[in-house]
């Protein structure tokens, strides 16, 4: 039987696995597509500090490129961040909270910091070392923001 | 049924419910004993106590450029109506700047003001009930040392029949469990969570009377001030290490690197500051419970 060629195998893969991502979220039971979306984007953020964390716990798996690519990837997605709850969607999944709305120029400036701390970091990091302090300053810029905005 | 016996059943009924009442009334035998009493506390420790009771998680005022600005306003919404935080700081006018020693303790171990009215559970003392007195004389001590904020307080917007004070005599009467759930109370591991900590005030479910739902002890529940849910912390929910814990409590961090968010960011800010001998026992005792 001959192998399927590499597109093929390649436009199988995308599918599957954006088939498992609309599994998973159906399982999260969010219905509202502008939620969702919002919602991917944090954990798009999330799954970037898990890379950062998981070279802080374990110093052997320092790789200073992909610490760096983390770091302009959360930078980027908080850019994005006022953009994706510019318009006040609901959903009972939701965990956003009504604040975002009425004080939105605030939610506004306190993502822009993340994105500037998380800049500024990615130039910073040379050893593992670093990560620990750069994971503590990078969740105290998360923290500044969900004290407010998140339930 | 017959008439009679109803209007006795009545009547019984009423006689229990004032008598209930009065009980409300009479204040505990241990804040009599201290009413005359001042003492001179540690406000270093004081200090320590009042980032371990999380008490500027509630009554931090609007102004945070202001350290330890403790004139409230945080608005809490709940099945009862909105509690909205008081300003506690040292404020004669609008704050506690009045109180003696006596009246602190009173609050936190009876639950009643200077004036012998009483507090809504809101204000967690079924749980600051258990601190230890000398760490109430160290906190009040280190009360002293912050700023007077003159803010008043924003009345509370409650309900009826909730509105009425008195009926929390009742409450106390019928509700307030002052055992500890985990042993005597003599560890520190427990002294840690189920008085300083308070964490089963939003981490335990609440019955349809505001009361802590005991055999569902750390079991999450409907948040009890907003929407959404408070997550378990139970073992049999939270698969997390002690290790897993103590990092939570440290930067707020859980082990998939999702921030702590809401409340929990201005328990985090207290937690952070505690010994890393505190926060093992605090996970310890998570860690354990069954």
């Amino acid at each position: 039987m001959p192998y399927p060629s590499f597109k093929i195998l390649f436009c199988f893969s995308v599918m599957l696995l954006a088939l498992i991502g609309s599994l998973a979220f159906a399982h999260d039971g969010v219905k509202n597509k502008d939620v969702q979306a919002r919602m991917v984007l944090m954990s798009n953020m999330a799954s970037n500090m898990k890379v950062i964390g998981k070279m802080a716990r374990n110093p052997a798996e320092f790789d200073r490129k992909r610490a760096e690519e983390a770091l302009i990837e959360i930078a980027r997605l908080s850019e994005q961040t006022p953009d994706a709850f510019k318009k006040e969607a609901n959903d009972p999944k939701s965990e956003a909270k009504a604040e975002i709305w009425t004080d939105f120029d605030n939610f506004k400036k306190l993502s822009e910091n993340l994105m500037v701390d998380a800049k500024n970091l990615a130039g910073s990091v040379k050893i593992s070392q670093n990560l620990r302090p750069a994971l503590i300053k990078l969740s105290k810029s998360c923290k500044g923001c969900h004290s407010k905005f998140r339930e | 049924m017959d008439l009679s016996a109803t209007i006795k059943n009545l009547v019984f009924g009423l006689f229990v419910l004032s008598a209930l009442s009065l009980l409300s009334f009479i204040p505990p035998a241990d804040a009599q004993q201290n009413k005359m009493r001042e003492v001179r506390g540690d406000p270093k420790n004081g200090a320590y106590v009042f980032r371990a009771a999380g008490c500027n998680s509630c009554h931090l005022g609007k102004d945070k450029g202001l350290k330890n600005n403790l004139s409230g306003g945080e608005e809490f919404k709940t099945p009862f109506g909105i509690f909205y935080a008081p300003n506690v700081s040292m404020s004669e006018k609008y704050g506690i700047g009045k109180w003696t020693y006596s009246d602190f303790y009173r609050s936190l171990k009876s639950g009643v003001n200077p004036e012998g009215k009483h507090y809504y559970p809101a204000f967690p003392y079924t749980s600051y009930s258990k601190i230890k007195e000398e760490d109430i004389a160290d906190l009040w001590a280190f009360w002293q040392t912050l700023p007077a904020v003159e803010i008043p307080s924003k009345p509370h917007d409650i309900k009826f029949p909730f509105n009425f004070r008195w009926s929390l005599g009742i409450w106390k009467t019928l509700f307030w469990d002052k055992r500890h759930v985990v042993g005597d109370g003599g560890a520190r591991s427990t002294y840690l969570v189920e008085a300083l900590g308070h964490c089963a005030e939003c981490h335990t479910s609440r019955n349809q009377f505001g009361a802590l739902n005991r055999d569902k002890w750390m079991r999450g529940g409907s948040n009890p001030s907003g929407k959404g849910n408070i997550p378990s912390i139970h073992p049999k929910d939270l698969k997390w290490s002690k290790k897993d814990i103590i990092e939570y409590l440290t930067t707020g961090l859980t082990p998939e690197f999702d921030v702590a968010g809401g409340q929990m960011v201005s328990v985090i800010k207290n937690t952070s500051k505690l010994t890393l001998e505190d926060k093992t026992l605090i996970a310890e005792y998570l860690f354990n419970l069954r």
